[in-house]
């Protein structure tokens, strides 16, 4: 509990970092300038990500989920400081990677890999596969040809590919197989961590499995450590261990995986999650609708970001941020001032009030209060 | 809690280096030397990017005639042996100057195989092969010039973005504003007193880069955010690698591939101004004040005089486009090799 409260004072909120820790990240901010008028003056921040702290520990898969524009990507591209991050901290293996020098950085790079989305433009038309897979071998120092072809020739068979395809070049293959040849030159290095940025998102869905189990089946394999972008909700249950929601660049809930998909304890997770379609016909759920679009990252609304959109919204959540803590002791974070509601809104025994939120307030407040004491009275 | 997970299906596992088998079960993957060997013989990015090439047809033979016209400028003394394109040939100097000229024919051979011009007996074959030497280096040198100077500014331009983007496409605008032959007629009428071929050659390049460095920066600014940079990046390769292996190469065959149709641009438009008698001035003889200099003739019946020199030049632009063509097609990857 110290810890909580420590984390309370950050206002980043970091969950206790455990030490079998492999990534650790702490108030991870992420900001792009805005430039305008004449002189190409900053006029403001698009603030993609501000202040996330969670960690990963050794062989797990972290889930993070959230809508287009939540930041998720430029998380994970800031974790392995592709895009180099405004300020905040990443462990890795207890050192932190934020403070190493360029060269430093490139030996380790080998141990920080990452999966692209896009199978089509996250590989150079103009090389042949063995290039693509060899290039890292070679900028980790593999100066014999013939031992780099026969790594590139190993990890083709691993992904399912045949070796004399390394000749070839990136169109004459399937999106299947080039995600499949993105995660070779990924594993050909040999990582201990992987960031997975949506890596089935662009392939069809007879695809996405074969995908999913191969990227499975070397987690126990390699003893890799995934962090899981995604927006496909069932995908990410389905792989990962923890998950974490973002919204508007916020971490809002950190939990299990089982845990999140049952209990969870934010408004938006609630909402994300009652929006993805169940494959069982007959059962009925209630639809948490949002209205309206996500504010701007430009311009941020005060207080809990998504006050501007949450159905149980009251008065202090404009006024004051919610601090990401655990809610239940073991492990399940939320970052909401009513999480002890959201079951109630999920089981459908709260009006959905939007909009004019603060207006409505008194009379919100108090079918809110009906709705949880029947929910109490029940159990 | 990972190895958990991956008791959830029988279809993987097998453990370190084992692959799911196609008779059942697993098995161990095996490297053999075959799998390595072909790959290891793998033809160089050249030996593909010719292998295409040779493929297209038309290509060949545009190449091989821009071969045939090069050696002819650079040879012109040896085809054409004592008689410049100012020279009355010998056999030429008893026939009256002046309205006599004679129309091709095999007599002289090979003096009056293109005809004669009608003011001073000149052989117009010498004043071919002599001309193509303005010609191509006009054309040649100005493309080049021209793609090297819009090359520069566009990377400069998309690569270190902000302020020096700005600065420079604004004057790309500017550039890109003004028409080209009415500029280029009144820089030429400002220079008329020279008219030599270096001067053609920088106003044309000075002159026309603008559209390649729009090219080049667009080019840039996309490549530096695609994903295969950033994979690049996170396996540790080093910035001058990343620029020469990923961002130039994709860059460099639209650019080569626009250099070859600028050649056959300036051939034409070297042509015009000298046509317009703003290029070239006699007596250094180009295809283009060729024609200038046979307008009065075509108007008596003397085809020949801009026939030949028109040839010529058609001949050059087609054979530079069917190259251009080619190499688009040599340089894209979709284009198969066997």
């Amino acid at each position: 509990m110290a810890i909580t409260e420590v984390s309370q004072n950050q206002q980043g909120a970091a969950p206790p970092a455990g030490s079998d820790a492999l990534i650790d990240v702490r108030n991870l901010v992420k900001y792009y300038p805005v430039t305008g008028g004449i002189f190409k003056t900053k006029v403001a921040d698009v603030k993609a990500v501000d202040d996330i702290s969670f960690s990963i520990k050794r062989g797990e898969t972290f889930g993070l989920v959230g809508e287009s524009g939540c930041g998720k990507s430029t998380a994970g591209r800031a974790i392995l400081r592709l895009h180099e991050p405004t300020s905040g901290s990443v462990y890795y293996d207890g050192t932190d990677i934020t403070k190493l020098s360029p060269g430093e950085m490139k030996k380790l790079r080998s141990k920080l890999q990452i999966i692209f989305q896009d199978p089509y433009s996250s590989l150079n038309p103009r090389m042949p596969v063995s290039d693509i897979i060899g290039e890292g071998l070679i900028a980790q120092g593999f100066r014999n040809r013939r031992e780099r072809e026969e790594i590139i020739a190993f990890y083709l068979k691993k992904v399912g590919l045949r070796p004399e395809y390394a000749r070839r070049f990136p169109h004459e293959f399937s999106g299947g197989q080039r995600q499949r040849i993105g995660i070779a030159r990924a594993l050909a290095l040999k990582p201990a961590f992987v960031v997975a940025d949506e890596p089935v998102s662009a392939l069809d869905v007879s695809i996405q499995s074969q995908v999913l189990n191969l990227l499975r089946e070397l987690q126990g394999e390699f003893n890799l450590t995934y962090l899981f972008i995604a927006h496909n909700l069932p995908v990410v249950e389905y792989i990962s261990d923890r998950v974490g929601v973002m919204y508007l660049g916020k971490m809002v809930e950190i939990a299990e995986s089982k845990t999140l998909y049952h209990m969870p304890l934010h408004p938006y997770s609630a909402a994300l999650l009652s929006a993805a379609p169940s494959p069982d016909p007959t059962v009925r759920r209630q639809r948490i609708i949002l209205v309206g679009d996500v504010p701007s990252p430009l311009n941020p609304p005060s207080g809990c970001r998504f006050h501007t959109r949450c159905p149980i919204a009251q008065q202090i959540c404009s006024e004051q941020e919610p601090p990401l803590v655990d809610k239940t002791g073991d492990g399940h974070y939320a970052a909401c001032h009513f999480s002890d509601r959201v079951d109630a809104l999920i089981k459908g025994q709260t009006t959905i009030v939007r909009g004019a939120v603060i207006a409505q307030q008194g009379a919100t407040e108090q079918r809110l209060v009906q709705a949880s004491d029947t929910e109490s009275a029940a159990l | 809690m990972a190895s958990q997970n991956l008791s959830g299906g029988d279809i993987f596992g097998g453990g370190e280096g084992m692959i799911p088998s196609a008779v059942g079960g697993y098995e161990p993957i095996v490297i053999t030397d075959a799998d390595v060997e072909s790959n290891l013989k793998s033809l160089s990015q050249f030996e593909i990017y010719w292998r295409r090439f040779r493929r297209h047809r038309l290509a060949l033979i545009g190449a091989g005639t821009l071969l045939l016209l090069v050696l002819m400028a650079i040879f012109a003394p040896l085809i054409t042996p004592g008689v410049g394109p100012t020279t009355v040939p010998a056999f030429e100097l008893g026939v009256p100057l002046g309205g006599a000229a004679h129309p091709p024919t095999l007599d002289n051979f090979p003096w009056r195989i293109f005809g004669t011009t009608n003011m001073l007996n000149y052989s117009i074959l010498a004043q071919i092969t002599y001309g193509a030497r303005v010609s191509l280096l006009v054309s040649f040198l100005s493309a080049v010039f021209t793609t090297i100077i819009g090359t520069v500014i566009g990377s400069v331009s998309g690569y270190f973005g902000g302020w020096v983007d700005n600065l420079m496409m604004r004057i790309t605008d500017v550039f890109l504003s003004i028409p080209l032959l009415p500029l280029l007629i009144t820089i030429a009428a400002i220079y008329a007193g020279s008219g030599s071929v270096e001067s053609i050659i920088v106003i044309l390049s000075i002159f026309s880069w603008a559209g390649i460095s729009r090219l080049v920066r667009s080019l840039i600014l996309s490549l530096r955010e695609v994903e295969f940079v950033e994979a690049a990046k996170a396996v540790g390769v080093r910035d001058w690698r990343i620029i020469f292996r990923h961002i130039l190469p994709n860059v460099l065959s639209p650019v080569i591939v626009t250099l070859t149709l600028f050649i056959a641009t300036f051939v034409s438009l070297e042509a015009t101004l000298d046509f317009l008698g703003l290029g070239i001035k006699y007596p250094t003889i180009s295809w283009g004040n060729m024609l200038t200099n046979a307008q009065n003739d075509l108007l008596v019946g003397d085809w020949w005089w801009a026939f030949f020199p028109g040839l010529f030049l058609v001949i050059t632009v087609l054979a530079v486009n069917f190259i251009g063509d080619g190499l688009r097609d040599a340089l894209d990857v979709r284009t198969r090799i066997d």
